[in-house]
């Protein structure tokens, strides 16, 4: 198992300047895209670290396996567009296919009315030419893919700690720290509703006063 | 790669067909000799050197899953199946669609899907579905003083003749992308649109606002370069006829060779991040280049043009309604233009943009 773990390790290491450049272009190009579209806290793109591939390739059981995990892993180039709305996801995700191709969307939400969890919306696009490094397409061995998460800032206050804390298959989190990040995630849905509610009610105000007629001076 | 498999059809256009009435497409499986072979070959190698080649998305079902779409279950079928019959039933489902997808402004054609597999692993196979158009010949038979009609001829060299090239392996990433050969996809209406649109249900894979982008910072570098007047001015009309061309889907390399000189085309192309993307062909998103394309040109009255950066309308140079009073040329906007600045550079005459 350790011959395969460096095998594999020294082939996605190779690969990784071309994945670098590849998420610096991807991450100008919506940049671009986004460009005076208001209500984006921020858009960044990362690599995924060496370890995290590894892990995910070798220790993890997903269904269907990898047969070709060099190409198949469509997170090794992924991307995030934090907003400030719950009404800002949708419209984030028509601008972001202005750009891109979906081959894959889904709203991640639990699938129970009583449950309290990770909520995001994913998405996977194919790579388009224009942000392919020099080179990208001699080799075999490349993505064809990419991930993009749009979500509200709340929703990143309850997934990026989790993620960090929660999420180690081998020592599960007992049944008490479950029900605290619940707890979180509740709280993040719960101030997501509320801060919407707020936004939509100073929007009616603001409509309110600009079709009221001027009262006397006073 | 050596070719596997050969199914072949004759298609006549169906589209406005009712169901009950559509009749399937005549063909299957074509045993292939040598000769057949080294002729689909070239066919696929000068097809490959083609300029009109461009890449194109697949538009699939994205739920998880699924993620695939008609097309792309029958060309991974034809490509990968390890029962004949399996691959020729997803070359039936291909044939009848684009029976279904083509009206009669398309000519019958031969319809050819072809399968292509290297020996050595990885598992990466192609396949090619190609059409090539109805026409007619004369066969001169010089011994016997005599000229056939042959009307059972299907061209391999038209501009009519259509590919779609897949490649890759058996994988949920694979087969999403198609190398598409297609001389009418930049016209107008439902020609352009059967073959990418309708049979291979796709979209073109740069988006019209990455392609407007890329086009206009084409056109930005190369006015930065160091042009003549002349140079200058023909950059200007190759912007407008592009913006105003009725065909709206074009590559940087059509209007590169069809509209500048190769010394300005050298410094346009270079703004292309690489030759796909100067090759692939995108819908032009004309409010997006117009705000993009960060300068205006106004020819006046008198003779002067002035070319100036968006940034500097409503500055140093003001644009104001003409006086209704005023006469002024058919089809001019009615504006008056005033400009104000220190002259920094006159070389030779020639008029900087």
């Amino acid at each position: 198992m350790p011959a395969v773990r460096d095998e594999v390790r020294q082939r996605y290491e190779e690969r990784l300047p071309l994945l670098q450049e590849l998420a610096a272009n991807l991450e100008r190009e919506l940049r671009r895209q986004f460009d005076g579209v208001e209500h984006v806290d921020r858009i960044s793109f990362r690599v995924k670290s060496t370890d995290s591939f590894l892990d995910k390739v070798l220790e993890r059981r997903v269904e269907p396996s990898y047969d070709e995990p060099l190409i198949e892993v469509e997170d090794q180039v992924a991307g995030r567009i934090l907003v400030f709305f719950l009404s800002d996801v949708e419209p984030a995700h028509v601008q972001a296919e202005r750009l891109f191709t979906p081959v894959e969307a889904v709203q991640r939400r639990p699938t129970r009315y009583n449950e309290f969890d990770y909520e995001s919306f994913h998405a996977i696009y194919g790579i388009p030419p224009q942000t392919k490094p020099a080179r990208w397409n001699e080799r075999d061995d490349l993505p064809r893919t990419f991930e993009l998460q749009i979500r509200t800032l709340f929703q990143h206050s309850y997934a990026e700690p989790q993620h960090d804390l929660a999420y180690k298959p081998e020592t599960p989190p007992s049944d008490e720290i479950r029900r605290e990040l619940a707890w979180v995630a509740a709280s993040s849905w719960g101030a997501d509703q509320a801060i919407e509610r707020v936004r939509l009610k100073l929007a009616e105000g603001a409509k309110v006063d600009a079709n009221a007629e001027p009262g006397p001076a006073r | 790669m050596p070719l596997f498999r050969l199914y072949a059809y004759s298609i006549e256009p169906q589209r406005t067909i009712a169901s009950a009435d559509f009749v399937v497409p005549v063909g299957g499986a074509i045993d292939f000799a040598a000769e057949l072979r080294a002729a689909l070959d070239a066919a696929l190698a000068v097809a490959r050197g083609e300029r009109g080649t461009t890449r194109v998305s697949l538009r699939v079902d994205p739920t998880p899953g699924v993620r695939t779409s008609a097309v792309r279950e029958a060309v991974m079928r034809l490509a990968f199946a390890a029962r004949t019959a399996q691959a020729g039933a997803a070359a039936d489902e291909l044939a009848a669609r684009l029976s279904r997808a083509m009206d009669n402004r398309s000519p019958a054609c031969l319809f050819l899907a072809a399968g292509y597999r290297d020996s050595a692993p990885p598992r990466t196979r192609e396949v090619a579905l190609w059409i090539f158009p109805r026409d007619d010949a004369f066969r001169f038979r010089s011994q016997a003083h005599a000229i056939d009609l042959l009307s059972d001829v299907f061209s391999r060299t038209s501009r009519l003749r259509k590919l779609a090239l897949f490649r890759g392996r058996e994988l949920r990433t694979d087969f999403l992308e198609a190398d598409v050969l297609d001389f009418q996809a930049g016209g107008i209406g439902g020609v352009a649109e059967f073959w990418i649109e309708r049979f291979l249900e796709a979209g073109l894979t740069i988006t019209p606002d990455a392609g407007t982008r890329i086009l206009a910072e084409a056109f930005r570098q190369a006015a930065r370069a160091d042009l003549s007047y002349q140079q200058r001015e023909q950059l200007q009309a190759a912007l407008m006829a592009v913006r105003n061309r009725p065909e709206r889907r074009f590559s940087l390399e059509q209007v590169a060779n069809e509209l500048l000189a190769p010394e300005i085309a050298a410094s346009f192309l270079a703004a292309a991040p690489n030759v796909e993307s100067a090759r692939s062909l995108f819908r032009l998103n004309r409010e997006l280049f117009d705000r993009t394309v960060n300068y205006r040109i106004f020819r006046l009255d008198t003779g002067v043009w002035v070319s100036a950066p968006l940034e500097e309308i409503g500055q140093s140079v003001q644009l104001e309604p003409e006086p209704a009073d005023a006469v002024g040329a058919a089809g001019a906007p009615g504006e008056r233009l005033r400009l104000e600045g220190s002259v920094v550079q006159d070389k030779l005459g020639a008029r900087r943009a």
